[in-house]
């Protein structure tokens, strides 16, 4: 466990240097929340409440979302696996003395951990000075709420290590990992929010992985979901995310079968 | 000592004319497009990815507007028109123009220089740096928006309105073209902070996508007389759609365009110039 404590250190410490493409992160989440700001403000105008939210929900859903490209990595696959598998870098860390899943998890979490700070922050905040939100003023719903958001952010790692994995077979992995992504964007609620979808498909999102990611800690956080339904939101978080894993574990014995690397 | 002779046929070759802009261009991105389809089936793969993802955008207007009749004053079919011109012009920018968004990683390893030293023009190098058939796939949906806009928009068709459509795209392509350029610049000055630009290029391809209408007055004058991405195709479109600018300009803004994109692209020269004289190479 310290070991994987180690890693997510160092990984965390690695995002730490790249400051320039930090800057250029925040300011594009909190350009793009503000335009999807403007553009739900103009639906909701004409509609005070869509699918039990109203405007500073709405609002409020749209710059979580934005907060949480980073952590999760919900536009890119962030995962450096499909570059290793191309250097051949990868037998290096097949041949690394601890679980090769937990080690890209450990990575992905420190990434993860220093997004949240870096990433999320800023642009949540803008939103709240440019729009009105819904900021829950109870530290109790924060908590829950962060832990929705870790629970979603191993949800994300396990969908996009799925799609690195595939390098393995394809080499270059781009159209799996951007397909992964296409998935993401839409049913995760990234291009509008998953209250505005038809009714079935709404009940469909709402079932998938991609709930994990922003709707289920956003829901917590605008309180929609209180006492016994964040438990229940926890569990489904948490069940997808073994079922996801456990997936991942299956398709990694398979590559490591697989896997030739070249060179001396 | 004497100085060492070139080969005959070697020197000939620089007395020739060199190749001029466009054919400089044409070539640059033909050897980039053949380096790309030695990789077929990842060609296919990520431009059905570039497709879809770009189809989104356009699932999500039809998702709003599954909710509400209207946005900002728009209905859907109007709404398609004016989300077409902007995404067919961005587009057909992005194929054109989008090589300046490499140079950030090309002045990190140096190999920017490599451009320079080529006795043929910078700038249509760096255009077509990268040209990838690829970045047609997005094309599809922008057009396909565009064309259900055209049939289904409540428009009374004269002459000079059937003229606007076209002259919208070639607008809006050179207004981004600009800003592409003003992005190469950036990635000269400040290579580590490439992303910045993102939320100029993906930030206006997004905004003109909708009624500039949304966003409020003080950005909406910003967006006519500063950064004048309301030229790419809000103006013209106001005039096709027969809506008034809620700014309540004068009419003839909605056809300014030429005088803006014209002084934009002056400006992004002026920009790319400053930017090579400040270039200092990182070879050793």
């Amino acid at each position: 466990m310290v070991v994987y404590a180690l890693i997510t250190r160092q990984a965390f410490r690695r995002y730490l240097t790249y400051r320039g493409a930090l800057f250029g992160g925040v300011l594009a989440n909190t350009v793009f929340g503000v335009i999807k700001a403007f553009i739900m403000t103009a639906v909701w105008r004409q509609r005070s409440t869509i699918g039990g939210y109203g405007l500073a929900d709405a609002l409020t859903f749209v710059f979580l979302a934005q907060a949480m490209i980073g952590p999760m990595s919900l536009l890119t696959n962030g995962l450096d696996i499909p570059a290793r598998v191309r250097s051949g870098d990868i037998g290096t860390d097949l041949f690394r003395p601890v679980d090769f899943q937990n080690y890209w998890l450990a990575t992905d979490l420190g990434r993860a951990g220093f997004a949240l700070l870096g990433r999320s922050v800023v642009p949540f905040a803008i939103g709240g000075l440019l729009f009105r939100l819904h900021v829950p003023k109870d530290p109790r719903v924060w908590a829950a709420f962060l832990v929705a958001v870790f629970l979603g952010t191993v949800v994300s790692f396990a969908l996009r290590y799925l799609a690195a994995m595939s390098a393995f077979w394809l080499l270059d992995e781009k159209g799996v990992t951007g397909l992964s992504n296409v998935l993401t964007s839409f049913l995760g609620g990234m291009i509008v929010p998953l209250v505005l979808f038809p009714a079935w498909l709404g009940h469909l999102a709402r079932m998938l992985p991609w709930a994990s990611l922003v709707q289920l800690p956003a829901d917590v956080f605008l309180g929609k979901r209180t006492g016994a339904a964040v438990g229940g939101a926890y569990l489904f978080e948490a069940g997808w995310a073994v079922a996801l894993l456990l997936a991942g574990r299956l398709v990694t014995r398979r590559a490591r079968h697989r896997v030739v690397v070249q060179g001396g | 000592m004497a100085e060492p002779r070139l080969e005959p046929r070697f020197e000939a070759r620089f007395e020739q004319k060199p190749p001029g802009v466009v054919a400089t261009y044409m070539l640059t991105a033909r050897m980039w497009a053949r380096s790309a389809l030695q990789y077929r089936a990842s060609m296919v793969l990520t431009m059905v990815t570039s497709g879809a993802t770009a189809s989104l955008e356009l699932l999500g207007i039809l998702v709003v507007f599954g909710n509400v009749s209207s946005i900002g004053g728009f209905s859907l079919s109007e709404a398609l028109y004016l989300y077409g011109t902007a995404q067919a012009a961005f587009f057909t920018s992005d194929l054109l123009f989008t090589g300046t968004e490499y140079l950030a990683d090309r002045i990190r390893l140096g190999t920017f220089d490599s451009l320079l030293v080529r006795p043929v023009g910078v700038l249509p190098q760096v255009f077509a740096d990268q040209f990838t058939p690829r970045r047609l796939a997005p094309l599809v949906p922008a057009y396909a928006a565009l064309a259900i806009g055209v049939a289904k928009a409540p428009v009374h068709w004269t002459l000079l309105r059937v003229a606007m459509v076209p002259y919208t795209l070639l607008i809006g392509v050179a207004v981004f073209g600009a800003v592409w350029i003003l992005v190469g610049a950036f990635q000269i000055v400040a290579a580590d902070a490439s992303e910045v630009m993102n939320s100029v290029t993906y930030g206006g391809q997004f905004m003109t996508s909708y009624p500039l209408s949304l966003y409020g007055r003080n950005l909406m004058l910003f967006l006519t007389f500063g950064l004048p991405l309301a030229y790419v195709n809000w103006q013209p479109t106001l005039y096709v759609l027969g809506h008034a600018d809620p700014l309540g300009t004068p009419s003839f803004l909605r056809f300014a365009g030429p005088l803006f994109a014209a002084a934009l692209w002056g400006l992004a020269l002026l920009a790319w110039r400053a930017a090579l004289r400040h270039h200092r190479s990182t070879g050793s």
